[in-house]
């Protein structure tokens, strides 16, 4: 472990990916703040930037936007009440408050540091833990993985908000079926193409995630303007932390950060329910003087989603990187990206491409101590972005995700098609349909049929491999779980309120 | 009372639910339609197995969909929304995608700028101008720095041969 460690940081200490870093943090901390705009867009954005590099840096430069756009999520939740990603809204609950109580500057510096420590913690987890996670998942086989991947995309509509479950797991399927157009190459035979020449290759991941995350964000802020056009508190107060405030908030990023590490290795939970569970827990467990202050600009209310945020984020880390299976949103078009450098992610990731195993996992560190020295002092001009109008933010956003797309592929068709998937995303997000799990569908789409093939050819065309291997038995019972637990869940709510009457 | 049960009974997410059936209905159609070498026809997994599998999951998600008993979307919110400058914003993108390659990056760029800044409520013509293009010549300059050539269009090769 030491070794990885050790390349990790010799491959990331060189100047120019420290300067990837570097620029990573910055870009996605000015994409994050742009209410509206969280990880996914920040990275679908930079995706093409990084073709030209070598996929180490690439890595680097997109797990730096990751980080860095989660941290200008909450600036903008601390600033103006708008979080830039759903990650972050437990964050404005207490740093809004605080901020209208002249207190913006020391909720930036609660949030920043807070942020850090959860990072830190949980990137120590990481390297604890990944190397072992990734040398148990060496001895899966094709039936395994393709149950694991089942039981992801299960998960992920599992923790879909209340009563969107349904939604989520339809978009998982419309994600799936995305997948199939193109050639299958292993019978060379086009699916779903129509005979258009442009469809041959499919539908590029990054087509997808632009046009589902950034240009249907863009159209969905000149739907709903008020939100947008709010002025920042202004940031002059002091970002210094009395003694007894960082007493106060110590324990509470401790607690806050494991929790967050631990929900963020679960495919689907992500930073979001991570934060809330957090900012709950901290609540319940606060005494009633302290209680009373969460949602009125507690410090504990503020430290506690940021923490669990940021632990929950590199936690995501744990299944992409062992398993080769992204957990959330932003996972999943890092896992795009790593296919598009030609990388098999899985747990042969470790043992054929350390050095990019533990470079992602060393630069989340370094670009964590980055984010804490050049964030802090250079928030309040960082802040004036979100001052800028809308009708100028709108189009450039637009233009550049278009060209995004444009410059991978040199084909307009792609504009068109971009157009036509944002305009079905920005309505099936006024439905409240998640395009979460499209995205994730759409990904392990690929993998899912390559592994079921694999696993029925090595059968004999039998299905009995199912039932063969207890991990893919057990696999399978929790996928079970997992996809009908709305109903467990139903049983118990009438048995309860049965037994009360 | 049949009618306003069914007003009842058709909300957005049965709407979108019916809609997902149809298009599930379609993509299990087309799988049929996938053609099979001689070899494949008889295999346990070919090229139509995993669309099938797909398609009958959706099927029965969207049946799920209409079927079970879903919250009341609020309507008059949507309407609510400003709706208007979506409707020239579209085809203007669109418009973008087809005129790129004959008037080129360039003047198509500032253009698509230019009118969408109008759209969106700006007014002030000069910055508007100077945002677009200097923008838009920021953006190509710097790909030129990265090696990437970007077609000045079919408009300034005819202007340039005449």
């Amino acid at each position: 472990m030491l070794d990885g460690v050790l390349l990790g940081l010799g491959t990331v200490l060189t100047l120019n990916n420290l300067m990837l870093v570097l620029a990573g943090c910055a870009v996605g901390t000015l994409i994050g703040m742009l209410p509206g705009l969280g990880p996914i867009s920040a990275i679908a954005l930079m995706i093409p930037v990084t073709y030209g590099f070598e996929p180490v840096s690439g890595m680097i430069l997109l797990a730096g936007v990751y980080y860095g756009a989660i941290f200008g999520g909450s600036t903008s939740s601390i600033l103006i009440n708008a979080p830039g990603v759903a990650g972050t809204v437990a964050t404005a609950f207490d740093g809004y408050p605080l901020a209208k109580q002249g207190l913006a500057g020391k909720a930036l510096a609660i949030a920043a540091y807070s942020s850090f420590a959860g990072g830190t913690l949980a990137a120590i987890l990481l390297i604890l833990l990944a190397p072992y996670l990734a040398s148990l998942s060496l001895g899966f086989q094709s039936a395994d993985y393709f149950m694991l991947m089942v039981l992801g995309l299960s998960l992920v509509s599992a923790f879909s908000a209340q009563g969107e479950y349904l939604k989520a797991l339809m978009m998982t399927f419309f994600g799936l079926m995305l997948s199939t157009v193109g050639t299958d190459l292993s019978a060379g035979v086009q699916r779903f193409t129509f005979g258009r020449m442009d469809l041959i290759d499919g539908i590029s991941f990054l087509l997808l995630a632009m046009a589902t995350f950034a240009l249907s964000e863009a159209l969905m802020m000149i739907l709903k303007p008020a939100a947008a056009d709010v002025s920042p508190i202004p940031t002059t107060s002091s970002l210094k932390l009395s003694k007894g405030e960082v007493r106060e908030i110590t324990p509470v990023i401790s607690r806050s950060s494991l929790l967050g590490f631990l929900v963020g290795t679960l495919p689907g939970a992500g930073a979001t329910i991570a934060s809330f569970l957090a900012y709950g827990m901290e609540r319940n467990i606060a005494i009633d003087k302290k209680r009373t202050k969460f949602g009125h600009g507690s410090i504990r209310g503020l430290a506690a989603p940021e923490s669990a945020n940021n632990a929950a984020c590199t936690g995501s880390f744990v299944p992409l990187l062992t398993l080769g299976i992204p957990g959330s949103g932003t996972t999943a078009v890092l896992l795009g990206a790593l296919i598009a450098y030609g990388i098999q992610p899985g747990p042969r990731l470790f043992v054929d491409e350390p050095e990019i195993f533990w470079a992602v996992i060393v630069s989340m560190y370094v670009g964590n101590v980055f984010l804490l020295i050049l964030n802090l002092p250079l928030i309040p001009y960082i802040a004036r972005l979100l001052v800028i109008p809308k009708p100028y933010l709108i189009p450039i956003i637009m233009f550049f995700s278009i060209m995004g797309v444009y410059l991978v592929s040199f084909n307009t068709f792609d504009i068109q098609m971009m157009l036509l998937i944002a305009t079905i995303a920005l309505f099936l997000r006024l439905l409240e349909f998640p395009l979460a799990p499209l995205l994730l569908g759409f990904i392990l789409g690929g993998m899912l049929e390559d592994n079921l093939r694999r696993a029925i050819i090595l059968a004999d065309g039998q299905l009995d491999f199912l039932w063969q291997r207890p991990v893919t038995v057990i696999l399978i019972l929790l996928t079970l779980v997992v996809l009908f637990s709305p109903v467990f869940k139903c049983i118990i709510r009438r048995f309860h309120s049965r037994y009360r009457s | 009372m049949k009618a306003s049960y069914m007003i009842v009974f058709i909300n957005n997410t049965r709407l979108v639910g019916l809609l997902f059936l149809l298009l599930s209905g379609a993509y299990v159609y087309f799988a049929g339609e996938i053609p099979l070498d001689f070899w494949s026809e008889d295999e346990v997994f070919n090229a139509r197995s995993m669309p099938y599998l797909i398609g009958g999951g959706a099927m029965v998600c969207s049946l799920l969909l209409i079927l079970l008993p879903s919250a009341e979307f609020k309507w008059r919110e949507l309407q609510n929304l400003n709706w208007q400058p979506l409707y020239f914003i579209l085809p203007l993108i669109s418009l973008y995608g087809y005129t790129l390659e004959i008037l080129g990056f360039i003047v198509a760029s500032c253009l698509l700028l230019f009118i969408a800044f109008g759209m969106l409520g700006e007014r002030r013509w000069l910055r508007m101008t100077g945002i677009a293009a200097g923008l838009v010549l920021m953006f190509w300059l710097l790909l030129d720095s990265l090696g990437i050539y970007l077609a000045p269009g079919a408009l300034f090769w005819s202007l340039f041969d005449a």
